[in-house]
């Protein structure tokens, strides 16, 4: 059975910027998709495109100015914030800022553990949470108990998806999640999302601006420029058969190691 | 017969401070030949931008040059180190007026030099045109006169001014680099803005146009395209290409982790692992027949776009961390994260092999020994 | 959910504590680890002023205005001798045993003046942005009116003002005055911080804002609030030294401080050469205050310069 988890209908963000000479911007405008239960989903664009605008706006970290979201057929504002968290989570960009650098990095898995699990004793958290990080291919013993600046990008990012993995939940917004973090670990966070969506249905909903990971990982994608949708679809029709010019030129200039411009 | 224009021999170069010792650039060495656009790359903190800085012949202050040489177009950059521990102080203080007194030369003539994230340390409240002028007063000594007084009645024969020295006008100076920029697909009212006033790209582009004013024999890039979207990498690319056709620099030394944008630009490519270079080989090869077990993991960790068919099933990461460079290993960097390691892996750094004869490609592993 | 039962009794059983305690002992503790030198700089103030209680409770030196030799009209004054290390004034009081009373009042002075200024900057700075909406609004505005309003001069037309001055108001008064540019300081840092991902991930923990203040924010600009608080400690010991010496400090004149002494014998002895060390010496007192006060300041900035803190 195929089931919506979460659908946006006509999301609007305007930013106003200035005082005096007041600049309106559209972070996103008219954004309209669904996400379908473990479907991985790409949010594809340029800079500025909006994309991380739309992922603040569905985590409720960012109010939008006009339009709907609806988690499992009802509107986001009649859920209870605890128990919003529990269905949707995210992870972001910057694996480093997303942990402060006051505490190490057991951190955030006690916060979210005495969230979701507050009933639980210690002895069972810390089994949950050596439990989880194995999901994510961590041994505790290697990332507990230490300091953010002592792991690398991708240990912090896949540690802050256990965090995610803690509250069991159905939608997990990735926004950017390796594009600062070291190549070769990259294939590391892909992997673990198809794996969770594999194993336990997570929905994702992946933001990205390369295309190539997009394809890589991705069942459906959305292409978008400056804050509005230009193309959806399956990944290989919007990829292989991309019907508007401006997806055209974009997948035109993606550099690729299977076609060379110049010879 | 090809000419070579870049050697480098054995270059180690460190940072010291507070922190100790970091060994950036331990022991690389590669020819480049005239008008080969050479990749360098590596994953991140590997030593690719300490190698740029030790190619420029006067690398910033914390990264000292240690021993080696790097000889461009017979010219060496560097003087040897003494024997005699007493002499380090003279040769230091010799060493330094070497760069000095090269340094302009080098960097105008020889070298073009694009450092990492340049575009973004333009100085926000100067213009363009103003941050060319102080570019030209470090490298040619003093900035272009708006005047020339009459008491030195200096002669310019030619309206437009060929090659860039002390005693040219400003506004001829201005113009030729108008003249330049305008090669580049920029507009010419551009050295009138500020930076914000730019895009990106514009402004990387402005800056590849500054470094390459003086038609220098190799251009090193350090990462131009990342942070960039990919069109504007395109952009960029064309630019590069466009150069290239120009006859304004023949040879680039274009430094990425971008394996893909690598493969769109470069014929060669040297892989640097841990401030060792481990594989120089053709491109092509590093794309379809890596040597270097790290090279094999890092052209299997990416997921490249394909435009005529679906993405690659299964990709593999390279588990583990680099090792620290304030103590590197003794024997292979990679040995903890590689799959094929042997026992002599960790006792004894690989020397270089060359398993296919007649190709110019070296690889640092011990899978290779006869 | 049998499961579900027995492992609320079990954790009913231990007696866990409740969140918002966790947060807190787990915020001392890591503040006791990381900022050690600061603590033992402040617990040595807090000695210091312990043994200043001490010595001044002793038997006979109780009263700092003990009147020494009664009765005695003429050569009330005396030399510095073992008996009275800095001599006596003409009112034949102890001018040593007045120094030591007025130093422990100032540093109590200050430390008040501190308490208050940092109390309000960090409610100011932190809740303001941090709540954010008409809250944000109000206190941004509150700290620019305040932050243009000239200080010294209002004190000193509210002290006038007064027929009555008890040490309680004046401290009020100064503490109430010397907050805005802590907040600013205090508020930027805030500002920055909010935008920060962690504060995101927080937000998905569900934790309320008030928790996120205390277990993210607080944490973060603890640097700055002891800073703010050595350089309120000083401006406070300053301030009143300054408006006693106008005369416009306490008063009651119960409440000796250094800047009383100043005040008590600058007409007598200002002008008066061989009288100078009564005077010089509270003057001498709290210069040398300031220099530690320098020093602690200057301390800080080595810690909370991220370059210097690099192997913490
Ligand atoms: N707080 C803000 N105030 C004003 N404008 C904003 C704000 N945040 C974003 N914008 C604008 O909204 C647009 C979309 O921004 P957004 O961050 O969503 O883009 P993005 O697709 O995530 O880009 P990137 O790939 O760089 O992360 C941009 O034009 C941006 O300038
Ligand atoms: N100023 C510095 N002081 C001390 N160590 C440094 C300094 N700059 C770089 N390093 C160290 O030298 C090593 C090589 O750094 P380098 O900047 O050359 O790497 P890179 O390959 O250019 O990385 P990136 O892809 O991130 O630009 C790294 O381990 C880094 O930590
Ligand atoms: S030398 Fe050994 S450890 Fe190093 S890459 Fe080759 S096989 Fe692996
Ligand atoms: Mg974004
Ligand atoms: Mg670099």
């Amino acid at each position: 059975m195929v089931e919506e988890i979460i659908g946006v209908e006509n999301l609007t963000k305007r930013y106003i910027s200035g005082i005096i000479r007041q600049k309106e911007v559209y972070g996103a405008r008219d954004v309209s998709f669904n996400i379908k239960r473990g479907e991985i989903l790409s949010l594809v664009g340029e800079s500025g495109s909006g994309k991380s605008t739309i992922a603040n706006m569905i985590l409720r970290l960012l109010k939008p100015t006009k339009g709907e979201i609806n988690l499992l057929g009802k509107s986001i504002r009649e859920y209870k914030i605890k128990n919003y968290y529990e269905n949707v989570q995210g992870i972001f960009q910057d694996p480093y800022s997303s942990y402060n650098f006051f505490y190490k990095v057991d951190h955030v898995l006690n916060q979210a553990i005495s969230h979701s699990l507050s009933w639980v004793d210690i002895a069972e958290k810390e089994r949950i949470i050596a439990n989880t990080l194995g999901i994510v291919g961590l041994r505790p013993d290697e990332t507990l108990g230490r300091f953010p600046h002592q792991l690398s990008g991708g240990q912090l990012q896949r540690i802050l998806l256990a965090r995610c993995l803690l509250f069991k939940p159905r939608l997990l917004i990735a926004d950017e999640p390796t594009s600062m973090i070291d190549a070769c670990a990259r294939a590391e966070v892909l992997n673990l999302l198809r794996k969770l969506r594999d194993k336990s249905g997570i929905s994702v909903l992946f933001i990205t601006h390369d295309i190539g990971q997009a394809q890589y990982i991705s069942d459906r994608v959305i292409v978008m420029k400056q804050g509005e949708i230009v193309e959806g679809g399956p990944t290989n029709e919007v990829f292989l058969n991309p019907k508007e010019d401006y997806t055209k030129a974009l997948l035109s200039s993606v550099p690729s190691i299977y076609r060379r411009w110049y010879t | 017969m090809t000419e070579v224009v870049l050697k480098v021999e054995d270059l180690k170069g460190v940072y010291r401070g507070s922190f100790g010792t970091v060994y950036a650039v331990d022991g690389v060495s590669f020819n480049v030949n005239k008008g080969d656009i050479i990749a360098i790359a590596g994953e991140s903190g590997c030593g690719k931008s300490s190698l740029a800085e030790l190619l420029t012949g006067s690398p910033m202050p914390m990264l000292h040059y240690e021993s080696g040489q790097v000889t461009v177009n017979e010219t060496p950059l560097y003087l040897p180190k003494p024997e005699d521990k007493s002499k380090l102080g003279n040769w230091e203080k010799e060493q330094e007026e070497l760069t000095n007194e090269t340094r302009k030369e080098i960097l105008c003539k020889i070298i073009g030099y694009v450092p990492q994230s340049s575009q973004d340390s333009l100085n926000p409240v100067k213009k363009i045109r103003s941050f060319l002028l102080d570019v030209m007063k470090q490298r040619i000594g003093t900035k272009p006169r708006k005047r020339i007084s009459k008491r030195k009645d200096e002669v310019i024969e030619d309206g437009l001014v060929e090659d860039i020295k002390p005693g040219n006008l400003r506004s001829e100076v201005l113009n030729r680099v108008k003249d330049h920029f305008g090669k580049l697909g920029l507009d010419e009212d551009v050295i009138n803005r500020y930076p914000h006033e730019l895009s990106g790209g514009m402004k990387q582009r402005a800056v590849i146009g500054i470094s390459t004013l003086w038609n220098p024999l190799i251009l090193i890039a350090d990462e131009p395209t990342s942070a960039l979207d990919v069109t504007t990498q395109k952009l960029l690319i064309e630019t590069f290409m466009h150069l290239r056709e120009l006859g304004i620099v023949e040879t680039i030394l274009y430094i990425s982790h971008d394996i893909p944008t690598l493969a769109q630009i470069c014929n060669k490519c040297i892989i640097m692992y841990a401030g060792k270079l481990v594989e120089y080989n053709d491109m092509q090869n590093i794309i379809n027949s890596p040597l270097h077990p790290y090279t094999e993991g890092l052209v299997h960790s990416i997921a490249s776009f394909n435009p005529d068919g679906s993405a690659e099933t299964d990709l593999t990461a390279i588990p583990g961390r680099p090792p620290n460079l304030r103590n590197p290993p003794i024997g292979c960097g990679f040995y903890d994260r590689c799959t094929k390691r042997m026992d002599i892996c960790k006792e004894e750094f690989p020397p270089f092999y060359t398993p296919n004869e007649g190709e110019e490609s070296k690889v640092a592993c011990w899978l290779y020994k006869k | 959910m049998a499961t579900e039962t027995t492992l609320i009794s079990k954790s009913l059983e231990k007696g866990e504590k409740s969140p918002i305690i966790n947060i807190l002992s787990k915020l001392w503790g890591t503040i006791k680890r990381r900022y050690k030198k600061q603590f033992i700089l402040i617990m040595g103030l807090l000695v210091f002023v312990l043994i200043l209680e001490i010595l001044t409770a002793l038997p006979g030196m109780t009263d700092p205005k003990y009147i020494l030799f009664d009765g005695v009209k003429y050569h009330s004054e005396y030399p510095p001798s073992w008996k009275y290390w800095l001599g006596t004034n003409s009112t034949s009081q102890d001018v040593a045993l007045l120094i030591l009373h007025g130093t422990k009042n100032s540093l109590y002075f200050g430390i008040g003046c501190a308490l208050i200024s940092t109390a309000v900057a960090l409610v100011v700075g932190i809740f303001g942005p941090f709540i954010g909406g008409v809250w944000d609004t109000a206190s941004s505005f509150i700290t620019n009116i305040a932050m243009v309003f000239p200080q010294i001069p209002f004190i000193l037309f509210i002290s006038s003002l007064m027929a009555t001055r008890s040490w309680v108001t004046v401290m009020l008064i100064i503490g109430l005055f010397s907050w805005p540019w802590a907040a600013r300081a205090i508020r930027s840092q805030v500002l920055t911080l909010r935008e920060r991902n962690f504060i995101k991930v927080s937000k998905m923990s569900a934790l309320g804002n008030m928790k996120i203040a205390f277990s993210e924010i607080i944490p973060n600009v603890l640097s700055y609030v002891i800073l703010v608080f050595s350089i309120s400690f000083g401006i406070g010991i300053i301030t009143e030294a300054g408006i006693s010496m106008l005369g416009l400090g306490d008063s009651s004149g119960n409440f000796v401080t250094l800047g009383y002494v100043l005040w008590y014998h600058q007409t007598e002895y200002i002008l008066n050469q061989n009288f100078y060390h009564i005077w010089l010496s509270p003057g001498i007192v709290l210069t040398l205050i300031f220099l530690i006060f320098y020093v602690i300041q200057s301390s800080f900035i080595m810690t909370f310069n991220p370059r210097t803190r690099e192997n913490m």
